[in-house]
């Protein structure tokens, strides 16, 4: 069947035209999403890229960067050119769980006195929780079980959460007293982990240009809420051939201490990846694949999202802290080492 | 997997490809080999005066070439690798990689959309751009083949007469020495045998028919160098314990005469004794009869006399060997190298200290005290045993006093022995103008010829030098009887020579006297060296990972492990550590932070040095 040509696989041959167009469709969407973004958000390009990714895939994003790099501004545009609610939380210490998932109220009218669930910020499609390292364990876990169960639990009452239902969660790498950095548990959660960089010089003048001038123009919705999900259903569909998904599960081994024969994993690991890490690293493969036009992803792609998927996976050891390691590199150097095919 | 159609024909057409270069790699390899093991058949078949023909060869490497061409071209080729190399040709996505495994048979619209792409890009796609054409990797290996089956079978082949093997020269013999060379030895041999059959003494008589013996060998030239020099020195070895043994026998018989004299009823006995040490042959019964008489006349006298003899042989045996040790002790300081280079298989003289005396020796003194004692015994108790016994131990005296009496030959033995060895060593044996070859040898390479001063000035030339050999001229047996005697002077310069001719490497330098090979020589080269500068070094083995240091872990790990046990830091650790605990209980920090400072604590806690391991890192 494979050596057919297309006017061959009849009565398949529709079909096969039906994936072609999606994917065509697929990719113009999200090129006009990115469009959309770029216009108003200077730089970041592959932090968009990812953020975009995340939301095709279900996942949620950390991303962890200095203020002022635009990540608000590039989580509101998303939410706003795909025609998403939007809300923003902004985590400090004394924040408690109920000011992010909402209560239940007294409230007196004329059926008497009862208690009504008053929703939190949590209840959008687009939640951005900055600085989450500054709440207490007990507020990021209420958020963290609402991202992963899509659903939040008041009382004896279960809220389910308005799909598509995406966090992006910051943090900041530098100021670290008085926060709470989140637990691996929690951060594996996490479908990717982006760096914000600072803008380039170029960028910059850019940003000036558009922030001290006259007022923007409005985000312009390019995407409806059930194109996205549709979207969401196409990434489901894209096939991964076995070799591909065996580099993948290499891959995933190979960031464990106990199993890797790379020297520097044994050495500086602490904690390897999780199967969530080959999930991500998958559901990314495929949107990166989509996002190219091509119907299965390959092994470049598993690469480009090696390091958003799996930097927050690899947890290092006394002997890498205290080295300086990163993630990153490990990660790279893996990249380097592992063969595609056995 | 049923992987058909264009994209089967397009793997398919490049795995030919590939199996058709691996074939062409495999015949150049094949004919490579059969050409290298064609050189050496050619060239061991020219040697034999035969050669084979062209077309055997021709055929042969072919042959190679077919053999490695279908072992190489019948490698299973699996369609992945031609996929692999089909996609990096295209734009090295995997497409037709990710169609090969997703054409199922029941493949799902994604799946086939991925095949039908992949068939597409397939189309045009040339099996040539998947599979470059590129030169053989064997090639060079194919050329130095060749050149070498060219060069067996052009290059000349030698005459059979001049490929004929040489016979093996015959050993060397060293050639039969001029019959005047060896007459000074073979005098001081004929004194010695006659000295010991005057004295009767075997010992004397033995060591005279041996080195008999050896001149014999040496003058009809069945000895080597080597064979002679280590002959004569186990002589000389032996000739030197005889010689101790010999004074110390001496000695103890003149003290026990001595004592005998000093008694007016013994007197005669003791006189007679002490000219049997002259080697008057009769005087053994003189002295017997007389300290028979002695004995029946004058019993508690002979008693006292006998016993007096016994404690003075006591004393002079034990004076001789302390002397004879002291003596030994300081000769062994100024000549390490004769202990050095004593050889268990030189006998005797390796099996103890030179001046100790032997086991042997000292229990047969022994007992002749002990007999002493019994007999005066016996003649203090009124015994009739006494004057048999008496005159027993007077013949015992009397023997004694000859052995040490054939110490001068025995000395004379040692060092005729010594000189000649000597000129062995230097070559004096053989004919003039090799001799002189070897002496102009020496000269131009600064060695010197031995001197042939005095035996003083010999040994003064073997002082300083460090390593050097010994001064053999100062370190005679009895060094007084023989420094400045011609003898010393010659064993002296003999010795110098000899030394200048030896086997060690390790001299620097050499001549008047400093012997070479006569220390036992430092470590082998690329040993590990000792402390010889007595400092107390320790040495420690350093580990460095790719030539930057250690990293913050090692030396924070390392630290630990050797213990920061002094009890200053262990109170300022206490103190920090319950300081950092009470921070971390009333303070929000991190479970992960939490761990980093615990696990710092915990690396740089107090420990004794002892218990110190790695695995706290």
């Amino acid at each position: 069947m494979s050596g057919a040509r297309p006017s061959e696989l009849d009565p398949d041959a529709e079909a096969v035209a039906a994936v072609a167009a999606a994917v065509s469709a697929f990719r113009a969407d999200l090129d006009r999403l990115l469009s959309e973004v770029g216009r108003r958000l200077v730089g970041q390009a592959d932090v968009a890229g990812a953020v975009a990714s995340a939301l095709l895939a279900g996942g949620h994003v950390l991303v962890e960067g200095v203020p002022g790099l635009g990540k608000t501004l590039l989580v509101r545009t998303t939410a706003a050119a795909m025609d998403l609610t939007f809300s923003r939380v902004q985590f400090t210490p004394d924040l408690m769980p109920a000011d992010v998932l909402g209560t239940n109220l007294i409230v007196d009218d004329a059926g008497g006195r009862r208690f009504e669930f008053q929703k939190g910020p949590i209840f959008a499609h687009v939640v951005l929780a900055d600085e989450i390292n500054r709440a207490t364990p007990k507020t990021q876990s209420a958020l963290l079980e609402a991202m992963q169960e899509q659903s939040v639990t008041v009382g004896k009452q279960t809220y389910a959460l308005p799909p598509p239902f995406f966090v992006l969660a910051t943090q900041n790498p530098i100021e670290m007293e008085g926060t709470y950095p989140l637990p691996e548990a929690q951060l594996d959660r996490f479908l990717f982990k982006l760096r914000a960089l600072p803008p380039t010089g170029a960028e910059l003048h850019q940003i000036l240009d558009r922030t001290t001038g006259a007022p923007e123009e409005a985000t312009r919705v390019v995407l409806g809420r059930e194109r996205l999900l549709e979207m969401r259903a196409l990434v489901r569909q894209v096939p991964v051939a076995r070799p591909i998904q065996d580099f993948v599960v290499r891959l995933v081994e190979a960031t464990d201490p106990s199993r890797s024969s790379l020297a520097e994993v044994t050495r500086f690991v602490r904690y390897g990846s999780s199967p969530r890490g080959a999930q991500a690293l998958i559901l990314g493969a495929k949107i990166e694949a989509l996002r190219a036009g091509r119907f299965a992803p390959s092994f470049a792609d598993v690469r480009r999202v090696a390091l958003p998927a799996l930097r927050h996976r690899v947890l290092l050891n006394f002997d890498g802290e205290a080295e300086g390691i990163t993630a990153d590199a490990l990660i790279d150097k893996l990249l380097a080492a592992l063969p595609e095919m056995p | 997997m049923a992987t058909g159609g264009l994209l089967s024909v397009r793997l398919g057409e490049i795995r030919q490809r590939l199996r058709l270069f691996a074939a062409v790699e495999g015949g150049v390899a094949g004919a490579a080999l059969a050409m290298l093991a064609l050189a050496i058949g050619v060239a061991v078949a020219r040697g034999h005066g035969g050669a084979p023909g062209a077309q055997v060869v021709v055929a042969l490497i072919l042959l190679g070439a077919v053999a490695g061409a279908v072992l190489r071209g019948a490698r299973r080729i699996p369609l992945a690798r031609c996929a692999r190399l089909a996609d990096a040709a295209l734009d090295g996505q995997d497409r037709l990689l990710s169609a090969l495994y997703l054409d199922t048979d029941n493949p799902s619209a994604f799946a086939r959309a991925v095949v039908v792409d992949a068939v597409r890009r397939a189309e045009s796609l040339v099996p040539g751009a998947a599979v470059p054409a590129r030169r053989p990797a064997g090639l060079p290996a194919l050329g130095i083949a060749t050149l070498a089956l060219a060069g067996a079978a052009l290059f000349p082949a030698s005459s059979r007469a001049a490929r004929a093997v040489a016979p093996a020269p015959p050993p060397e013999r060293r050639a039969p020495i001029p019959t005047t060379a060896l007459d000074a030895e073979r005098e001081v041999a004929r004194a010695a045998s006659e000295t010991a059959a005057r004295l009767g003494d075997q010992r004397l008589a033995a060591l005279a028919a041996d080195f008999q013996r050896a001149l014999r060998r040496l003058a009809s030239g069945t000895l080597s160098d080597p064979a002679a020099l280590e002959l004569l020195r186990t002589f000389e070895a032996r000739a030197a314990d005889a010689a101790r043994a010999a004074k110390r026998d001496g000695q103890a018989a003149e003290a026990a005469a001595q004592a005998l004299e000093a008694n007016a009823e013994t007197r005669p006995a003791g006189r007679a004794l002490a000219q049997t040490r002259t080697g008057g042959g009769g005087d053994d019964e003189r002295a017997s009869a007389a300290l028979g008489a002695s004995a029946t006349a004058h019993p508690a006298e002979t008693a006292r006399a006998l016993a007096s003899a016994a404690e003075s042989l006591a004393n002079a045996a034990g004076r001789q060997g302390e002397t004879g040790k002291s003596g030994d002790e300081a000769q062994a300081k100024d000549q390490p190298r004769r202990l050095a280079r004593n050889d268990p298989s030189t006998g005797a003289s390796s099996d103890s200290s030179p001046g100790e005396p032997n086991e042997p020796e000292s229990r047969r003194l022994e007992q002749l005290r002990r007999d002493l004692d019994d007999a005066a015994a016996s003649c203090r108790d009124g015994d009739p045993g006494c004057r048999p016994r008496a005159e027993e131990r007077a013949r015992d005296l009397a023997r004694l006093g000859r052995q040490g009496a054939a110490r001068d030959s025995l000395q004379r033995l040692q060092r005729s022995a010594e000189q000649l060895r000597a000129r062995v060593g230097r070559g004096e044996l053989g004919d003039g103008d090799a001799q002189a070859m070897r002496s102009f040898g020496r000269a131009a390479n600064g060695e010197g010829e031995a001197p042939s001063g005095t035996g003083d000035d010999v040994s003064a030339g073997a002082e300083p030098a460090p390593g050097d050999g010994e001064g053999t001229g100062a370190s005679q047996p009895g060094g007084d009887d023989t420094r400045g005697s011609t003898g010393g002077a010659e064993t002296g310069a003999a010795s110098a020579a000899l030394a200048a001719e030896g086997d060690s490497a390790s001299q620097e330098q050499t001549g008047n006297g400093n012997g070479i090979g006569h220390q036992p020589g430092g470590p082998p080269l690329g040993a590990r060296r000792g402390d010889a500068a007595g400092a107390r070094g320790t040495e420690t083995d350093v580990h460095l990972a790719d030539g930057a240091g250690p990293g913050r872990a090692e030396v924070i790990g390392t630290a630990a492990g050797h213990g920061f046990a002094g009890p200053g830091y262990a109170r300022t650790f206490n103190d920090y550590a319950a300081a950092v605990e009470d921070a971390l209980g009333a303070t929000a920090v991190p479970a992960g932070k939490r761990y980093l400072v615990r696990r710092y604590f915990d690396l740089i806690r107090p420990r004794p040095p002892a218990r110190a391991s790695r695995s706290a890192r």
